[in-house]
């Protein structure tokens, strides 16, 4: 599969998902809709009959054709063996252990919705229910796992007809021919209803409301059921056979959509003036709804995958977790549906509200069970096909993994990411970023605006998640508010409270800590005392940097993360600043701290890390860094010209002012062997190791 | 920058002790009520109001000829309590935060070893002063001009259960201020405000057809429950038990939604 194709299935994971959950949906309308439930609530609604009536329509026919599709992927995939094994074990398991514990559920629901609706009043077509079926078995919803199951077993059959009498592929590619021209030729999908237009057509007692008759009631496949889901399923894999074809349905979903509604609308028009069920065989009203009505099945269906491959393309986790969750929520709803609508039937209250209730009832009902019974175990893995761990497991190992060499170097390691990766929708900010901040050490984080820098601060101060990776923050969950306790934060962009004092503000912050320092220590140690009694929206914006340095150092920190804390100062303050933060070094508090001025990392960092692009380009000391470039500065009294030196080899960049002469220099001992040997009256030459900041520009413009 | 002799390095560190972390709750709502205290401009309308509007309007409006003076009078003191501890609830717990997760103090906040909530229980409590004051201030009117038939003891009950019942509203504050911009958290809270006193019957007696779908407004729930504490019958058309359900429902639902993105994204 190319990625395109991997794309495109979350498209149609999104619609099997949406197919299934419009079935509870459906069916939490039914108590509201007359004719449609054994019993009609108190508040019955024509609105939501056409709602109703619609959703029907198609709702069974998108889901055929999603698993028409994606049993041929499947079969591609993993072969015919692995096919069944899977098949048997997510659909036939399903349907016979589901049934078994559903099923009574579902008949009890309906028990109690009687006893409650009509009391001792039971109506008497109630009490004596109508002939059952030949073959009478009540499969309630569950019977589209058997037709699924059939199905599956049919196209089997078709296959090895099809493999014996066309060994040449002939008519198999005259069938992908046709499929393509049903696709791409304008309305020609709509054609794909004519089959079952024709059974309904002819069935002798057919109600239009219900649609396709739902085969719920007996184990003997019914010929509109077979015909209508036949059709989309063998729709659906012959689709997978020419999936470039999904394609159009991008283009045309608009276009479909609304030939469905106005096909629709057509069958609710015609539904009002004729009685197509009560009609002779050969009503030509009867034909022209049962071809406008599966017409609209097939508008739907190419409209609403065509709106899916259009607007939900992409992974989204929320998407994703809905369509793993679908299939339990459709599995077990039934039962609470009905009972919940048997249960607020009687009650005067409007169906705006009674509807919205049973939905949100049902639906966070299922997703907690879902979430704590199902997702994490062996169901989990029956229905989905794979389990997912639990949070709080799945957090162990790494946390654990993380504490252990934290232990085994006794606590050496205070901070830690590990293969950290986070993305903002389209934009990377991480990229797989491994960075320990040891302890007693100045770790400087450097990086063009954009490198990550701040995503990596908020990752180890627990303010966001990272997608893949781990982080330790003081051998714990840079959550849990026990392993801030020991640290101190200085951010770059927050507004503090205008109203207060800088004093409160310390006094606010230091109540945080378990063994803070006291007020006065704090003041004296970051230079604060004349500022303490004034208001923070009063401070230049240097001094309130220097506010909220005293903020961030009052907890007695072990560790420290020091966001640009020197913008905005003057040189005195910053100095003081440098000095303050080499005493707490000094003392065995570890820092972490971002700049734009690389000299605040040459004079204070241990360690230098340079992110670019969200990766982690460089990592060492400021010595190591700046070795990283071999360039040399060369600086020399010379008459010699700037132009001159600039073309020798080796020379980077010259450039002189009215007596010396600066040059940047890759080979700097062939450049001052040429120096000396053309201007003999050069003096006062100097050479020197290039700067962190031209080891920095030389890194950051390789990564790029 | 002077030396200071410090023990910077403690080396067993215990966890912190209970009595520090109340009082790191206490130290919040003291800064969270001084900073308000010195910004009067952001409290004075919610306490102004209603109490204005009571009392201008009690002069203006007379009693319909349908009803009683005294059902009228009670049925006015109840709509403007309510009205009341409406807009600190919604107004005055999800906005400042909305507006300092802007500014960066939030992110600051969940960055520092601030207890669990200190800010939010900082900001429910300053709410529950303004609620109080204001519901208590539109009682006292009430009794002062004869607005009210209601005993003491019925409207201490009546304003109780309005200050308790502001809760499920700062949660829906809360739900707005938590997913919208400081620029966009007051606007969209209007646009549920005024609904939410207009349409829930709460002023005047609703049209038929509006008048079933009150029931969706968290604010008729709060009357009822508040009728129902209060003794009044009258006009009392929903279980309060029921509307208790819904309130602690809203709560829950908003609360737990806003909460649950606190904690995620700030």
């Amino acid at each position: 599969m190319t990625s395109q194709n991997q794309d495109r299935l979350h498209a149609l994971d999104a619609v099997r998902a949406f197919a299934l959950l419009l079935g509870i949906v459906f069916h939490a309308m039914m108590s509201f809709v007359p004719g449609a439930w054994i019993f009609l609530d108190h508040s019955p609604s024509a609105t939501l009959g056409v709602v109703f009536f619609t959703s029907h329509t198609f709702r069974m026919s998108l889901f055929f054709v999603m698993a028409g599709f994606f049993a041929h992927l499947m079969l591609t995939r993993r072969g015919p063996r692995a096919f069944w094994a899977d098949r048997l074990k997510r659909i036939g398991v399903p349907l016979v252990v589901g049934w078994l514990l559903i099923f009574p559920a579902v008949a009890a629901a309906m028990y109690f919705s009687i006893k409650w609706v009509y009391g001792s009043a039971v109506p008497q077509a109630m009490a004596h229910p109508p002939a059952m079926p030949h073959g009478y078995f009540p499969l309630a919803h569950f019977w589209f796992l058997y037709y699924l199951l059939m199905l599956y077993a049919l196209v089997f059959a078709v296959r090895a007809l099809i493999a014996r009498l066309d060994p040449a592929a002939r008519l198999r590619g005259l069938v992908d021919r046709g499929v393509a021209l049903l696709v791409r030729g304008p309305g020609l999908a709509l054609l794909l209803g004519v089959p079952l237009a024709a059974v309904l057509y002819f069935l002798p007692d057919w109600k239009s409301v219900i649609g396709i008759p739902t085969p719920d009631m007996t184990l003997i496949p019914q010929t509109p059921a077979l015909v209508a889901f036949g059709t989309a399923f063998a729709f659906g894999w012959l689709l997978h056979r020419q999936p470039r074809l999904l394609d159009t349905f991008e283009r045309r979903g608009f276009g479909y959509l609304i030939a469905g509604i106005a096909l629709t609308a057509a069958c609710l028009i015609l539904g009002k003036v004729t009685q197509p069920a009560s009609a002779t065989p050969h009503d030509l009203m009867k034909l022209g709804f049962a071809l406008a009505y599966t017409g609209s099945i097939w508008g739907w269906v190419f409209g609403l995958i065509g709106l899916a491959m259009r607007y939900l393309n992409t992974e989204s986790p929320v998407r994703r977790y809905l369509a793993d969750s679908s299939y339990w929520l459709y599995l077990t709803h039934l039962p609470l549906v009905l009972f919940l609508q048997g249960y607020v039937a009687t009650m005067h209250l409007s169906w705006v509200v009674k509807l919205p209730v049973i939905l949100t009832v049902t639906l966070a009902v299922l997703l907690l069970s879902y979430h704590y019974l199902v997702r994490p175990t062996v169901i989990g893995q029956l229905l989905n096909g794979r389990k997912y761990p639990r949070r709080g497991q799945r957090a162990a190992p790494a946390a654990s993994a993380a504490a252990a060499p934290a232990a085994a170097t006794a606590g050496e390691v205070l901070a830690e990411l590990r293969g950290a990766r986070k993305r903002y929708g389209q934009i990377v900010a991480l990229d797989g970023v491994d960075l320990q901040l040891r302890r007693g050490e100045l770790l400087a984080l450097l990086g063009p605006n954009g490198a990550g820098k701040s995503t990596a601060i908020s990752l180890f101060l627990g303010l966001t998640e990272p997608d893949a990776g781990s982080v330790q923050l003081l051998g714990r969950a840079p959550q849990e508010v026990e392993s801030r306790r020991g640290i101190g934060v200085m951010m770059q962009e927050v507004t503090l409270p205008q109203e207060l004092k800088v004093a409160e503000l310390v006094e606010l912050t230091r109540s945080y800590y378990a063994e803070p320092l006291s007020m006065r220590q704090v003041l004296e140690m970051t230079g604060t005392q004349p500022l303490a009694a004034r208001r923070y929206a009063k401070l230049s914006g240097g001094q309130k940097r220097q506010a909220q340095f005293a903020m961030a150092v009052c907890g007695q920190p072990r560790l420290l993360f020091l966001d640009e804390p020197t913008a905005g100062l003057d040189i005195q303050a910053r100095e003081a600043m440098w000095r303050t933060i080499r005493d707490l070094v000094a003392r065995g508090c570890s820092i972490v701290l971002t700049t734009h001025y690389l000299e605040e990392a040459e004079a204070l960092a241990d360690r230098v890390a340079v992110l670019s692009s969200g990766r982690l380009i460089a990592l060492g000391t400021v010595d190591e860094i700046r070795g990283v470039v071999s360039r040399k500065e060369i600086r020399c009294t010379s008459s010699l010209s700037a132009e001159l030196v600039r073309v020798w080899p080796g020379v980077t960049q010259a450039s002189r002012d009215a007596r010396r002469l600066n040059i940047t220099a890759v080979d700097a001992e062939a450049v001052v062997r040429q120096l000396l040997a053309s201007d003999a009256t050069l003096r006062d030459l100097e050479v020197r190791q290039a700067g962190l900041a031209e080891a920095f520009a030389e890194l950051t413009k390789e990564a790029a | 920058m002077n030396a200071v002799a410090l023990n910077l390095m403690p080396t067993m560190r215990e966890p912190m002790r209970l009595g520090r972390v109340l009082l790191a709750y206490l130290v919040e709502a003291k800064f969270e009520s001084l900073r308000l205290l010195r910004s009067p401009i952001f409290f004075v309308p919610f306490m102004i109001l209603p109490i204005g509007l009571f009392l201008l309007l009690s002069v203006v409006i007379p009693a319909p000829p349908n009803t009683t003076p005294q059902a009228f009078g009670n049925f006015f003191y109840a709509a403007f309590a309510t009205f009341a501890v409406l807009g600190p609830s919604l107004f005055a717990v999800g906005c400042p935060i909305a507006a300092e997760r802007d500014q960066g103090l939030l992110n600051l906040k969940r960055a520092l070893p601030a207890p669990p909530g200190s800010y939010l229980i900082s900001k429910v409590l300053m709410q529950f002063a303004f609620s109080t004051f204001g519901a208590t201030s539109v009682a006292v009117a009430a009794v002062l001009i004869h607005r009210t038939t209601l005993a003491p003891a019925q409207l201490i009950a009546f304003t109780a259960v309005l200050v308790v019942g502001t809760i499920p509203f700062c949660a829906i504050g809360l739900f707005i201020g938590t997913h919208t911009s400081a620029s966009a958290a007051p606007g969209i809270t209007n646009c549920l405000f005024f609904p939410m006193v207009y349409l829930s019957g709460m002023f005047f007696p609703l049209p038929k057809s509006l008048a079933s779908w009150a029931v969706i407004w968290p604010t008729f729930h709060l009357d009822q429950v508040a009728f129902a504490a209060a003794g009044l019958t009258q006009l009392r058309f929903f279980p309060p038990l029921w509307s208790a359900a819904v309130l602690v429902g809203v709560t829950v639902l908003f609360g737990g939604l806003a909460l649950r993105r606190l904690a995620r994204v700030g």
